[in-house]
Formats: structure tokens, C-alpha cells, sequence
């Protein structure tokens, strides 16, 4: 509900994929890794995500999310769906675009 | 490591074909390339390992319209070439001939799922910097059909530089642009070797990224839409409550499958072996060699292949259940649980086939990325009870406990059993916590997990796979379990009883002497001599202590007692709480040298190896002597 209401009045708070309710759609923005454990674990996340097709302004999807606290989570990207920790999605930023509510 | 240097010291002591033509198939997981690796070479193919470590080597033999032979090799499926997993590594040594045993291919098939080309042209093109002749080959061509997406060969082939052909693998027409290309272009390839442009290289993967995505936006036509069954049948098995209730039954089926399907083919097998040992009788004079064949070879190597059906029927499903992607799917809904012991729902898979045998279940422990996590995943295989503790299980089941109902609607026999598999889990949860926080620190790796589209299974590759895991079974009957027996049957023979002696033969003999002397160190465990003498051989794999057992009270009694079935025998000498310790002991003690051997190679590690058979042993003696005590106490 909250994210909705983003749409109308934007902020500057930033949005992660780890924000997103089940079904909801954004459009990707990039990579923040500042809260990875260390240096090492945020360059192998943030590789591994490129590689599965993680890129600025691709639309992304949280299909599914596990029964305990939401996690894992399932998130559509293209034509892959990959399942993914929650903490690991707090590393993508995503934004809320209009063409998203339209969508799915 | 020098990435640029394609040329090897040691091209001599390569094995494979130096003469014949050699094509590597590359490709990232799930791009349906095993499927293609599989219509190609059939039954032509060789599973092994990479010398000193645990990646797969598979390779086959292609045979062309002219009846001349392509080696094949299936690199495990990648999404880059970072040297990041063992996997990447070799695969990348390999590629550019700087592997020791394996000679550097001549031909790349660099294998791309057409449904998904804009994430996967990146492998294509981080692969051409390795100057290679290579074909490219868009797979799952009817998906993508069917999924509406179109792509520009000519315009990707032109872009790239590269042959492009397309295939679907479960289809034997969709290979024929394949079988076309090996069977006529090899040596074309050949000699186009000689001059391939010049490398060409990437200077971070952001330029490889855009580098792809523009040859991406220029080849497809239509990006089509999400495969559609995929999206559907994923609302309701991933769905988080269904999904979970779906999975739980699915797994009770199989588990009863497993036991119910089994025991025909069990008897069957049984009887063959007993046929076998009739028809020895019949031939040969009744002395050592007769005793060998029947007592030594065939009761032992009968006592392990009778486990076949059961470890048939549990592969059967479990090849099902990857081959059609559900796996990938059961590891998420599986990830909390496993998560809060700090494992990751990769973890379930090999733990799940721990319950037919550790064996493949501490193999299949490979496609966990992280080595810690592969390293406890491995350490508690063992803790699931495997196939071969039913016998166990099952004879002190019947002797001890009464076939009574439970709350109107439960067996109390099944509920022992069930408790005993319980125990088996609960401890490893707890094994694997603890050396969550203990072991040395390795960076954590992410989850990070594709789900696949579903497909419909493909028959040929469940039998390939089914008789790849039967032969790794039936390889290790026939020389490690054939071997120890026939070493027992030795110990327990001689030297023989005393003349005039009342005793049977193994009391007197070098197993019967081991057996007594380690009697003290279990008798707080309320383990009589004869149990111990029955451990002895039970060391080596564990339903191998039923048949001793027999042996033990078989030769000791009078007629009658020889008569009376086992169960009978020990429901009559042993007391509850022995009873009981034995089964405790059973849930944990690691007897099985051939788990161990296993555990020996993957871990690459004899401290480990020695810390799974201390920490095992060590469990089953205290929860041993626990029960016993407690029992005891009970029963007053």
C-alpha cells in the first residue's frame, strides 16, 4: 500500500526488490550491495545477478514468496524466474513506474 | 593463472583422441544441453571425474553418417567463465587446453536456450574470445516457437561471426541441423582452425554485457511472452501453503512407493540368490570352497543387491522430479527450513537421496556451490536412514514391538519406524547447525536459483540416468562389499572350534575372539556377545549384521532353536532396553566403508573422513547407552 502511494508523491527514499509484495512489478535500477556481510560476498552477488540477467531497466516480477516472513522469494525477470533470498534482494534498487500497474 | 596461452606442456600425457575430432558441449544450466549430449551419443557415453576432483566428466561418441567417430564431451553448465565454482573452472581449463588429462577440443557447440538468448549471448560471446571454432546452437527451438519468440539467425550469426543452427533436443528431427554440421562441416572446422581472427577481448563484463545486449536487440524479432504452463503450473506449486501440502504428499508417496513396489522384485532377488546357492550345493562337495561361494560371496553380495529395487524405484522419482524441474522448485519451499540450520534448499536434494543410500546422495552433494555448506551437507548424509538399515530396523520392529493400533488410526510399528527416520533427520539439523558455527569461516555464498520451465520428462534420459547410478551400485557390490565379505568370511571361519567342542565355529575364530574382546567397551550399552561378534562384520555395511546374527545363534542353538525364525530367537534372548540401545545405535553408526570410501573422495580429505566416523560413532554409543539406561530405568 505504502509503495503505491510512492507513485504519487516520489520521494527519495530508495526501493529494493526486498520491498516488493507478492505480484508486484518494478522496473530495475541497479545495484546497491552496502548492506552485503563484506566486499567479497557483495562482488559475487552482484556478478551471479548479472549473469542471471539482472540489468538497469529490465521489469522484474515477485512472483512467489515462501510461507515463513515471505522468504525465499521468486522474481521474474525476462523470460528466467529465479529464487532468491530476501536479504540478497535488498541489493537490487527498483523503481515503480506507471507502466507497471498496467502490467501482469 | 595465464588465460593466454592455448599451448600445453604436457600434450602427450593427454588421454582421448589425439587423432579423432573432438567437439565440447557449453552451455548455462537448464539450456536442455545433457538432453542434447544424450540424442547425440545414446548409450556411447562414459561417466567419470575429472582426476582429483569432484566434477563430472562426461563424455560419449558420436557416430557420423559415415561411420566415423566425434568424441563428445558435456561440460558441466555454466553461466560465465569466472573461475568461480570447481565446475567453472574446469570447464574453462578444458576450453582453453590447459587441463591436464583433457586435450583441448577442436569444435565448441556453445549451446543456448532460444527462449533466452539475451542473457545467454553473453557465455556465446565471452566463449569466441577463446578462439575456438564454435557453432552456435539455439536449443528448445519448439518452446520458443510456441512461446512466440523470434529470432534472426542470419542477423545473429552475421553479428556474431558464427555458424547458428537451431535444434530441440527432445525432438529427433530438431537435431538435424546438428547431426548435419558434425557429420559433414568437421573438417571444414578443421581447417579453418588455422585462421581464426584475432582474439578479441572484453575489458569488464559491463562491456560484455552491452556488447550482448546489443547483438540481443538486434537478433530477436519478437521477445514472445513467458512460457505460459510454466506460470500456471508455478501459482500452484510454489504457491506457499498448496505448494507445501502438494510437496509433503508428493515425498509420503514416494517414500511408500519405495517400500510397497519393492518388496516384489525384493523377494524375487531373494529367491535367485537362494536358487543360486541351492544349485552350488548340488555341484560342489560340501568343504571350503562350497562354504565360500554360498557363505562368503553370495549371501553377502544377495544381502546388498536386494536393496537394488528399492534404490531403483527412489532414482526413478528423483530423475523425474529434476528432469521435469520440480526439484529446483521443491529446494525453494525447502530453503527456510534448511536455512535455519544455515544450510540452503540446494542442500535437500542430496539429503533426500541419502534415504535410498548416502552414496549418491553425498555425490549429488556436488551441485552445492558453497564448499561449506557442500562439506556439512556431506557430513550428515549419513544421518538419513538409508535402505539399509530397514532390515535392521524392520526385524527389531517385528520381535519387539506388538502390533498394536495407536489413537485408532496408527500402527505402533510404523510409528517406531517413523520415529527412528524423525531421529535421523532431527540430529542432522543439529549436526549441521553446530558445524554451521564452528567450522572455519568461508564467505558466504549467495542463493541465487533459476527455476526452469517445466517439461515433460524425456524416457531415454531417465534410463540413461537410471543406469549410470544402477552400474555405480551394482560396481561397488561386486568389489567392495564382494571383497570385505569374502575377508569375514575368512575371520569368521578360522581358526575352527576345537575338536570335541560343543561351541560353532565363530565363537573360536578371529572375529568371534574380536567380538568378545570388545564386549566390555558396549556392555553399558546392554550388548550381549553375540551382538558384538554380529557388529564385527556389520562394520562394513550395515545389513550385513542381520546375516551374522543368524549365524551367531543359528550355529549356537539346538534344532528346535535353529528352527525358530531369528525374530523369534532374539524377541526370546534379548531384553527391551538392549533391544532399544541396538536400535539407537543404528540410527547413527556410520557402518558402511563404502559411505566412508565415498565420503573419502569428495571431501578429497581424510580428517574429515575421520571426524564423520568419530562424530558418528560417538552419537550412536551415547544415545546407545542413553536408552539403555533409561529403559532400563523404566522398566524397572
Amino acid at each position: 500500500m505504502t509503495l503505491i502511494k510512492n507513485l504519487d508523491t516520489p520521494t527519495l527514499k530508495t526501493l529494493y526488490l526486498s520491498d516488493l509484495e507478492k505480484g508486484q512489478t518494478a522496473i530495475m535500477t541497479g545495484f546497491d550491495t552496502s548492506k552485503c556481510p563484506d566486499q567479497n560476498f557483495a562482488k559475487d552477488l552482484k556478478e551471479r545477478l548479472m549473469e542471471m540477467g539482472f540489468e538497469e531497466n529490465r521489469r522484474i516480477e515477485v512472483f512467489e514468496k515462501g510461507l515463513f516472513f515471505g522468504d525465499p522469494i521468486a522474481v521474474r525477470i525476462g523470460h528466467m524466474t529465479i529464487a532468491m533470498r530476501k536479504a540478497d534482494a535488498r541489493a537490487v534498487t527498483i523503481k515503480l513506474g506507471a507502466s507497471c500497474l498496467h502490467e501482469s | 593463472m595465464n588465460h593466454n596461452s592455448p599451448i600445453n606442456h604436457n600434450e602427450e600425457l593427454k588421454s582421448s583422441s589425439s587423432n579423432g575430432f573432438k567437439v565440447a558441449l557449453v552451455g548455462a544450466p537448464n539450456c536442455g544441453k545433457s538432453s542434447l549430449f544424450n540424442a547425440l551419443t545414446g548409450s556411447r557415453q562414459k561417466v567419470a571425474n575429472y582426476p582429483g576432483v569432484t566434477v563430472e566428466r562426461r563424455s560419449g561418441i558420436y557416430k557420423t553418417e559415415h561411420d566415423s567417430e566425434i568424441t563428445l564431451i558435456d561440460l558441466p553448465g555454466l553461466y560465465s567463465m569466472n573461475d568461480r565454482s570447481l565446475d567453472e573452472k574446469i570447464s574453462r581449463q578444458v576450453i582453453m587446453g590447459e587441463h591436464e588429462t583433457e586435450s583441448r577440443p577442436d569444435l565448441i557447440l556453445c549451446v543456448l536456450d532460444s527462449t533466452n538468448i539475451r542473457v545467454q549471448l553473453r557465455l556465446a560471446l565471452e566463449l569466441k574470445t577463446l578462439r575456438l571454432p564454435m557453432v552456435i546452437v539455439l536449443n528448445m527451438a519448439d518452446i520458443a516457437k510456441r512461446d512466440k519468440i523470434e529470432i534472426d539467425t542470419q542477423k545473429l550469426a552475421l553479428d556474431l561471426g558464427l555458424k547458428v543452427i537451431t535444434t530441440t533436443a527432445v525432438r529427433r528431427s530438431g537435431l538435424a541441423s546438428l547431426r548435419d554440421v558434425l557429420d559433414h562441416d568437421v573438417s571444414s572446422i578443421k581447417a579453418e582452425k588455422l585462421n581464426i581472427p584475432q582474439k578479441t577481448s572484453f575489458k569488464d563484463i559491463a562491456e560484455l554485457q552491452k556488447c550482448a545486449k546489443k547483438i540481443a536487440a538486434c537478433a530477436i524479432i519478437s521477445e514472445g511472452h513467458y512460457h505460459k504452463a510454466t506460470k500456471a503450473i508455478d501459482k500452484i506449486l510454489l504457491h506457499p501453503v498448496l505448494g507445501l501440502v502438494i510437496f509433503l504428499s508428493l515425498m509420503v508417496f514416494m517414500f511408500q512407493s519405495v517400500f510397497s513396489w519393492s518388496s516384489v522384485p525384493m523377494d524375487i532377488i531373494e529367491k535367485g540368490f537362494a536358487l543360486l546357492a541351492q544349485g552350488i550345493t548340488a555341484i560342489t562337495p560340501d568343504n571350503w570352497l562350497r562354504s565360500l561361494l554360498n557363505d562368503g560371496m553370495i549371501a553377502g553380495v544377495g544381502s546388498v543387491l536386494i536393496f537394488l529395487p528399492q534404490i531403483v524405484i527412489l532414482f526413478t522419482f528423483i530423475l523425474i522430479l529434476e528432469s521435469t524441474g520440480y526439484m529446483a522448485r521443491a529446494a525453494f519451499l525447502m530453503d527456510k527450513l534448511m536455512g535455519s540450520v544455515g544450510l540452503n534448499g540446494r542442500a535437500f536434494i542430496p539429503l533426500l537421496s541419502s534415504f535410498a543410500c548416502a552414496i549418491p546422495g553425498i555425490m549429488a552433494a556436488r551441485t552445492i556451490a558453497s564448499n561449506r555448506d557442500r562439506l556439512i551437507t556431506i557430513m550428515i548424509a549419513p544421518l538419513m536412514a538409508c535402505s539399509a538399515r530397514m532390515p535392521v530396523y524392520t526385524l527389531l520392529i517385528a520381535a519387539f514391538i506388538p502390533d498394536q493400533e495407536v489413537w485408532g488410526y496408527f500402527n505402533l510399528k510404523g510409528l517406531v519406524l517413523l520415529a527412528l527416520f524423525l531421529t535421523g533427520i532431527v540430529f542432522a539439523l543439529i549436526v549441521a547447525f553446530i558445524m554451521k558455527l564452528t567450522i572455519s569461516k568461508e564467505t558466504a555464498k549467495p542463493f541465487l536459483m533459476e527455476l526452469p520451465k517445466y517439461q515433460l520428462p524425456l524416457l531415454k534420459n531417465i534410463l540413461l540416468g537410471l543406469w549410470e547410478r544402477t552400474k555405480a551400485f551394482l560396481r561397488r557390490a561386486g568389489t567392495i562389499i564382494l571383497g570385505t565379505n569374502v575377508a569375514l568370511w575368512v575371520l569368521a571361519l578360522y581358526p575352527t572350534a576345537p575338536e570335541g567342542s560343543s561351541d560353532p565355529d565363530i565363537n573360536h575364530s578371529i572375529i568371534g575372539i574380536m567380538g568378545k574382546a570388545i564386549q566390555p567397551i558396549f556392555e553399558p550399552l546392554g550388548f550381549t556377545w553375540e551382538i558384538c561378534i554380529a557388529l564385527i562384520p556389520g562394520m562394513a555395511a550395515r545389513e550385513v549384521a542381520v546375516g551374522a546374527l543368524g549365524t551367531v545363534y543359528a550355529l549356537q542353538g539346538d534344532e528346535d532353536q535353529v528352527a525358530n525364525s531369528l525374530e523369534v530367537m532374539i524377541s526370546q534372548s534379548w531384553s527391551l532396553p538392549t533391544a532399544f540401545a541396538f536400535l539407537a545405535w543404528y540410527i547413527f553408526a556410520p557402518q558402511c566403508f563404502a559411505t566412508l570410501a565415498t565420503a573419502r573422495r569428495e571431501t578429497n580429505s581424510w580428517a574429515w573422513t575421520g571426524f564423520m566416523t568419530f562424530y558418528l560413532f560417538a552419537l550412536a554409543y551415547l544415545s546407545a547407552w542413553g536408552v539403555n539406561v533409561v529403559t532400563t530405568h523404566i522398566i524397572g
